[in-house]
């Protein structure tokens, strides 16, 4: 029991600084964030050009402190980890398809600037794109919160996740210099190339705990926390 | 010779090794479930198309025109 508690704290601080990591990397300026503070800007004026060092770090950190968790109590922190993992995962993709799916038309003009399918010649795919995968965003995110099909939510999830960073680093590579789009739309304008990279750092990040669900068991979230019928005979 | 023909016989045997295990796993999944979401997916994006405003809708077919990348991007 005292493991358990040792175990479960250790986990919920590094949900913590995940959430940390998550929120300097790709949201500066909320409340989960450091480097926009006020009074570390009035000591250290450029402390905001180290957002991705930070959330980096704190990922870092996160591992550190999950390494021991699953040491002291395994099947306990592996339920845990489980149950975070789809919830945060699942929830970050229906948070990031809402603003797509209200507006189809500014999604379609953020997706052409990408010009990705034009270099394929492939330019009229482009707006059945834009109309599709904000729902596959939105249902897969829901399947792997609410349904027990973690394995096939999570295998839909992972390659989403290859095709983001395919195009963040065709971004990259051709200096394009464009806006995201992963979950707010602009003006579909180039703005700042940083953001690109803040979003493949995020998406090399978080395709991980992702492949990792893909190999797990086929259970509801309730039914991860259930003893299996070997466990109890 | 023969470490270079010890290194490629242990390749090949990773990857007959991988193709085996990736198969299984492709097997494994529910392509019912998989499928049924992608069909249900594509049906919505349809009625969204519609159900949005004509200024926030989208041709079928076709793509949108590409911005001039302003000058004064970092």
């Amino acid at each position: 029991m005292k493991k358990t508690i040792i175990a479960g704290i250790l986990l919920a601080i590094a949900t913590i600084f995940v959430a940390i990591g998550v929120a300097e990397i790709s949201f500066p300026e909320t409340f989960l964030t450091f480097t926009d503070q006020d009074w570390l800007l009035n000591i250290w004026p450029k402390a905001y050009r180290y957002n991705i060092h930070v959330g980096v770090g704190a990922v870092i950190i996160a591992c550190a402190l999950i390494h021991p968790a699953l040491k002291l109590q395994k099947d306990f922190a592996t339920r845990a980890l489980e149950t975070l993992c789809r919830v945060g995962i699942g929830g970050m993709f229906i948070f990031a398809s809402v603003y797509k799916i209200q507006d189809p038309h500014q999604f379609a003009t953020l997706v052409a600037q990408y010009q990705f399918f034009s270099a394929l010649h492939l330019d009229f795919v482009n707006n059945f794109f834009a109309l599709v995968y904000p729902q596959f965003e939105f249902w897969f995110g829901l399947a792997m919160i609410v349904s027990p099909f973690v394995k096939e939510s999570a295998f839909a999830i992972f390659w989403m996740f290859v095709s983001f960073i395919i195009a963040l680093a065709w971004a990259l590579w051709n200096d394009l210099g464009i806006t995201c789009g992963c979950f707010e739309l602009e003006d579909g304008n180039a703005h700042d190339k940083a953001e690109a990279w803040t979003s493949l750092i995020r998406d090399l990040i978080l395709i991980w705990p992702t492949l990792w669900l893909a190999f797990r068991k086929n259970k509801s979230l309730i039914g991860i926390w259930k003893k299996d019928k070997k466990e109890v005979q | 010779m023969l470490g270079l023909f010890c290194i490629l016989n242990n390749m090949k045997e990773f990857i007959q090794k991988i193709k085996k295990d990736g198969l299984a796993y492709l097997k494994s999944l529910n392509w019912i479930v998989l499928l049924g979401i992608a069909a249900f997916s594509i049906a919505l994006a349809i009625i969204n198309n519609i159900r949005v405003d004509d200024a926030k809708s989208v041709d079928w077919i076709g793509s949108q025109e590409i911005l001039e990348k302003p000058a004064d991007v970092l």
